[in-house]
């Protein structure tokens, strides 16, 4: 695949939660997010399963779901079938090469499972009602919301109005017992807790649903759900004043942290000149370098390739690094040709087989890609 | 070791009994053999390091012949392992492609079969007898002592060894060129795993394979022992995880071949020899299958007997073999949609016998997570649940009916623990 063209940033008219999260990290990705071509790049599967969890919960909320436990549970398992099976069907070409079915994305099942539990214990509890205004309601479900001078937006999963509480669905579960609110997901309900509050809508607490059914709650003074929204718009103004005349490269700001399983690495040169072997452990394997001789082999009907590659920059540092039994379909599906001896290539979130000279690399993860550099270097 | 010729009308020892060695990698972990492998990196197959425990690169020297240490005067005490040293039948990647039908893949032809004794992944030290052409394991020359009395034992010299020769370190092996028949499941469905380096998996192989090799000494009316039978890993590209599969393949026993792996080797009579397994076919020949599946075999045999699977020349294999778990894999291979779960009848009957002794067993109360078994301990939320054989461990490839299990284990803030059937019946305390 040929690396595709980092977008051009521009100036940003309003924000989010999950923007105000990515502007806070790094606002190249942010620019991504808002001006990126996301069909040049496959999602995670992850990224799937978690809209098809939540479109189960929103239908949930909604009313579209219900009945007994067991109606629910099934209900809930059909929409997320369906869900996913329009995902899978827009999906990008790797994705589907990948995954020729949306049952085999990795946690389908356990994602699909959870979501239909939760569904069934959520089922009757709190439930839209759209004919009501906005007053008097019990709860609403997957509402936008936009702060009166336009600047915020927000969608949250639940605001149940009786307990003045906004509830937000994640799909994973806890690593650990006694479990809290993170600071980011404290300052997304923060947000959500403003823009209801300029609806006229009182909340008070806000609180983290895990896929597991387990939750945890946060209270909400109004002076913090303000602050919150104070420093959203200052990040919002701060990109939009830094925006003008600089390229995706000028506003990155690469760190391990920040770029694990960043869409980006393919394209942001700024990671390419910075990441190091120290970064491996929290970011992930990604190499750049030069093919120096390839191996073609046809297993299990499967044509696969293996490179030599020189590498100069990435989370390897510089070796020769052998990356092994790449499908040939996984280098060609955008319509790009074959790498060739002399190609600079990249490989991101490859699995490390050995670390020790000769280190060797497999392209087996799910979100393993292989890229071509082009002609513009990016 | 020692190499004898005749020469005239005398035999003598040839020199470098150990020469010609042949490289290959070998994999403790999933049973590939890799010929020709290359100077670096982990298994090809799956991923395994370098290690003795895993994959490792060996020198294998096949005996021309052995010698004992006929001066020292020792009656032979015998021995007897019931598992030996030496790793089972391997055989590299096959040649040719093989052909596809129904579920299942089949190919058959000439190829080399090995037989590898590595001491138990450590390899033999051979040193050379000075003025002989005579190698030893000094390893084994000391614990063949242990069979003499003190008193004999001390007036044994040590071996003079050649101080000149570097020890060679090799594994033993058996090579053969004979036909071999490989047979492999075209399509693994989501929630299975036949990666043959998880154990649950590998007894699938087995059993499917020396059922396969019970059914067509029945068929074609041969000693079972006229077939070997081993498994071949191989990659399985349709996961981006690329685990490896396997294949099992069955090798006739004679060098070069006599022709039955080639003849069940063909498209239609392999699948013929699978409906023969399971009762099916046009008419249907349900006498393989219903003294398997049937009282008192099924009421009696929780995992393999001399009834089904096991026999003395598979000896070694006998913890791994499973009749249900080879049933199970030979219905996958004529059918993609096969029920591989445990409410199959074979299956249901054995849970309803096994499950509380079990939970029972281990303290726990009997339950349902899900619609499957399983026991908790309510004091440290533990839910134990028993799962088939073939069903995949890992989160990322549950089935549906293991998800839910799971999920509403952790709904109910359970540690779920996922244990096979299979080892539950046959290591339940482990």
């Amino acid at each position: 695949m040929l690396t595709p063209n980092p977008p051009t940033p521009s100036r940003i008219d309003r924000i989010s939660p999950t923007l105000y999260e990515t502007l806070l990290e790094c606002p190249a990705k942010a620019s991504w997010i808002v001006f990126g071509r996301h069909d040049l790049v496959a999602a995670h599967p992850l990224a799937i399963l978690g809209t098809c969890f939540h479109e189960v919960m929103e239908a949930v909320q909604k009313g579209q779901i219900s009945g007994s436990a067991d109606e629910c549970r099934e209900a809930a398992r059909d929409r997320f079938d369906q869900r996913a099976t329009s995902l899978h069907a827009s999906a990008h070409a790797l994705l589907k090469v990948k995954f020729p079915s949306p049952v085999k994305l990795p946690f389908y099942n356990l994602f699909r499972e959870r979501a239909a539990i939760l569904a069934a214990e959520r089922c009757g509890r709190v439930q839209d009602d759209p004919a009501s205004g906005s007053h008097g309601e019990a709860a609403i479900a997957e509402r936008h919301f936009t702060s009166s001078d336009g600047l915020l937006v927000g969608r949250p999963d639940l605001i149940d109005v009786q307990r003045a509480e906004i509830v937000d669905y994640k799909t994973g579960v806890a690593v650990e017992d006694g479990w809290r609110v993170s600071e980011r997901e404290a300052r997304q309900l923060n947000l959500y807790a403003y823009l209801a509050g300029q609806a006229g809508i009182v909340v008070l607490r806000g609180t983290i649903v895990r896929g597991d059914g387990e939750t945890a709650t946060i209270e909400i003074p109004e002076l913090t759900a303000e602050e919150e929204a104070e420093h959203a718009r200052a990040a919002l103004v701060e990109f939009n004043a830094a925006v003008d005349g600089r390229s995706f490269s000028d506003l990155a700001r690469p760190a391990p942290d920040s770029c694990r399983m960043c869409p980006c690495i393919p394209i942001c040169k700024p990671f390419w000149q910075t990441a190091d072997p120290s970064w491996q452990d929290s970011c992930g394997v990604h190499l750049e370098g030069i093919v120096v001789a390839l191996d073609h082999a046809t297993v299990q009907a499967t044509p696969l390739v293996s490179l030599q590659v020189d590498v100069s920059r990435g989370t390897l540092g510089s070796a020769t690094v052998f990356a092994e039994q790449i499908p040939v379909a996984w280098t060609t599906v955008d319509g790009d040709r074959e790498p060739e001896v002399g190609d600079i290539m990249r490989i991101v979130d490859g699995h490390l087989i050995s670390p020790e000279d000769p280190i060797i690399v497999r392209a087996d993860r799910s979100m393993t890609s292989v890229w071509r550099v082009g002609p513009g270097g990016h | 070791m020692v190499d004898y010729r005749p020469f005239g009308d005398r035999v003598v020892t040839a020199p470098d009994p150990l020469a010609d060695a042949v490289t290959v990698g070998v994999c403790r972990r999933c049973q590939a053999l890799v010929p020709g492998p290359a100077a670096y990196g982990g298994c090809p197959y799956c991923s395994a390091t370098r290690s003795d425990t895993g994959y490792r690169i060996v020198e294998l020297s096949e005996p021309p012949g052995f010698t004992t240490w006929f001066s020292i005067n020792a009656e032979y005490a015998g021995g007897f392992e019931f598992t030996p040293r030496a790793l089972r039948a391997r055989i590299g990647s096959s040649p040719n492609p093989p052909t596809a039908a129904r579920n299942f893949t089949v190919g058959a032809g000439p190829q080399r079969v090995y037989r590898v004794n590595d001491n138990d992944g450590s390899d033999f030290v051979f040193q050379k007898i000075t003025g002989q052409d005579v190698w030893i394991v000094e390893d084994a020359f000391k614990q063949a002592l242990q069979d003499l009395s003190l008193a004999e034992r001390r007036a044994v010299a040590d071996p003079p060894f050649d101080a000149a020769e570097r020890p060679l370190r090799r594994a033993l092996a058996a090579i053969a060129n004979t036909d071999v028949l490989t047979a492999g499941i075209a399509d693994v469905p989501v929630g299975l795993s036949l990666n043959p380096a998880i154990p649950d998996a590998r007894a699938g192989w087995y059993s499917f394979g020396f059922l396969m090799r019970r059914a067509a000494a029945v068929w074609m009316d041969v000693a079972e022992s006229e077939l070997d039978l081993g498994i071949q890993p191989v990659m399985d590209f349709s996961s981006p995880f690329a685990p490896p599969s396997a294949r099992v393949f069955l090798s006739d026993a004679l060098e070069n071949g006599a022709g039955y792996c080639t003849h069940l080797g063909e498209r239609s009579r392999f699948e013929e020899l699978l409906e023969f397994i399971v009762g099916c076919g046009t008419p249907p020949n349900e006498s393989f299958w219903r003294p398997l599946v049937e009282a008192p075999h099924e009421e009696e045999c929780a995992s393999s007997c001399h009834r089904c699977l096991r026999e003395f020349g598979n000896m070694a294999y006998h913890p791994l073999l499973d009749w249900r778990t080879g049933l199970d894999m030979a219905r996958l291979a004529i059918d993609p949609s096969a029920q591989i779960d445990l409410r199959y009848p074979y299956w249901q009957t054995l849970l309803s016998r096994i499950t509380g002794p079990y939970f029972a067993g281990l303290g726990l109360t009997a339950g349902r997570l899900g619609g499957l078994d399983a026991g908790i301990n309510p004091a440290n939320r533990l839910a134990v649940v028993l799962v088939h054989p073939l069903w995949d461990k890992a989160r990322a490839n549950f089935r549906a009916d293991v998800a839910e299990a799971v999920a509403e284990g952790e709904h109910r803030d359970l540690r779920v623990e996922l244990r096979s059937v299979l080892g539950a019946v046959r290591f339940p305390y482990e």
